[in-house]
């Protein structure tokens, strides 16, 4: 593979990487940073990119992988003024005026689902993948990610019902 | 889609049990403006997605981060190339360390041997004079035995010395009776 295959086929996938890395981060910064090494890594393996059923699915692989790292990591985090800006950053996203009351609370909702499923209900209801990819993407058996999709996508709907009922309490 | 379809099709996505094709046609319906109210809490959920589905990578940031992965890079390698002295002392310094070390193992080592030698010397000496003594204070008791024996033959001695004594007094008394006038003679001395 050389540089104009890597920039039509791999650099495309840049924004589908940076979506699932702020998924897992919940960080602005480092999911750009993993942006970057992702593509990295993509490139020094670009030899064998060809033996790949689907580079896509080893991106999201490599991205998913990186995080995990990158989380890991952080068990003992140095509190830095670049995460109190982004912290900043995102509460200013957050009150947004095109942000209605019920997508933030659906933020809220996808905070409470298991990683593992949060990162299913991204590569399902937001990136459209096929449940084989994400079986291979998540490494789960197809039926599990099924059953853990619909699980999650009740727990949001439940989620979502339980904080209208408490606003009609207030009311 | 007539409102009872998106219903059913409702029924299924939360089963998990949707093709992509029928979510298509469910963000479709719910992105358009007039929803029923009671789907209203669903069409949230969709249009979230599709908002989420949206978000963009500028390339801008991409480059921003870049350069942040080459600042951290520099200042890395500005450490190491900063001080390349430094860097040589902290070296030397632990070689110097480590020899020293071994030097001072060598000399606490031998000193130990030593003192164990001398210490095991001086136990042998101690024993040798035992034994000498032992020997000494043997050989003394023997000497003293033969000592005793010999004074007894003086007594022996002794013995015979009072019966010659006896015998010079029969000698003396018979002298006497031999020459009355010596006796009477107070010059004659016994």
């Amino acid at each position: 593979m050389n540089l104009q295959d890597f920039n039509i086929t791999i650099y495309p996938l840049k924004d589908k990487i940076f979506r699932f890395a702020k998924r897992m981060l919940e960080q602005n910064e480092e999911a750009e940073d993993i942006v970057q090494e992702v593509f990295i890594r993509l490139w020094k393996k670009k030899e064998d990119l060809d033996r790949y059923r689907s580079v896509e699915a080893l991106a999201m692989i490599t991205t998913k992988n990186l995080c995990l790292d990158k989380i890991k990591a952080r068990k003992f985090p140095l509190e830095s003024l670049d995460d109190r800006r982004q912290l900043i950053e995102e509460i200013a996203e957050e009150t947004r005026p095109d942000h209605s009351d019920l997508i933030s609370g659906i933020k809220e909702a996808m905070k409470i689902l298991s990683p593992p499923s949060r990162l299913i209900v991204h590569l399902r209801d937001i990136e459209g993948y096929e449940y084989n990819e994400i079986s291979e993407i998540m490494d789960m058996q197809e039926n599990a990610v099924r059953v853990s999709l619909s699980r999650a996508r009740k727990q949001i709907r439940d989620f979502l019902e339980n904080a209208k009922a408490y606003e009609y309490q207030r009311n | 889609m007539n409102i009872k379809e998106i219903e059913d099709l409702l029924k299924k996505y939360y089963e998990g049990e949707t093709s992509l094709s029928d979510e298509r046609s469910l963000k479709a319906f719910f992105m358009q403006p007039d929803v029923p109210d009671h789907l209203k809490p669903h069409q949230s959920v969709f249009r979230f997605f599709n908002e989420e589905a949206g978000v963009q990578l500028e390339e801008e940031k991409l480059e921003q981060s870049l350069l942040r992965k080459i600042e951290l890079y520099k200042a890395d390698t500005a450490v190491s190339h900063a001080h390349p002295g430094k860097k040589r002392l902290y070296y030397l310094t632990g070689i110097a360390a480590g020899i020293f070390m071994v030097i001072s193992l060598v000399f606490v080592i031998r000193n130990e041997i030593r003192h164990r030698q001398a210490v095991a010397l001086q136990n042998n000496r101690s024993e040798i004079a035992y034994t000498q003594a032992r020997q000494a204070l043997l050989m003394v008791s023997v000497g003293l035995n033969t000592g005793i024996d010999a004074a007894r033959r003086l007594n022996t001695l002794d013995k015979a010395v009072e019966q010659i004594q006896l015998v010079n007094k029969f000698f003396n008394y018979s002298n006497q009776f031999m020459n009355p006038d010596e006796m009477m003679n107070p010059s004659i001395k016994q």
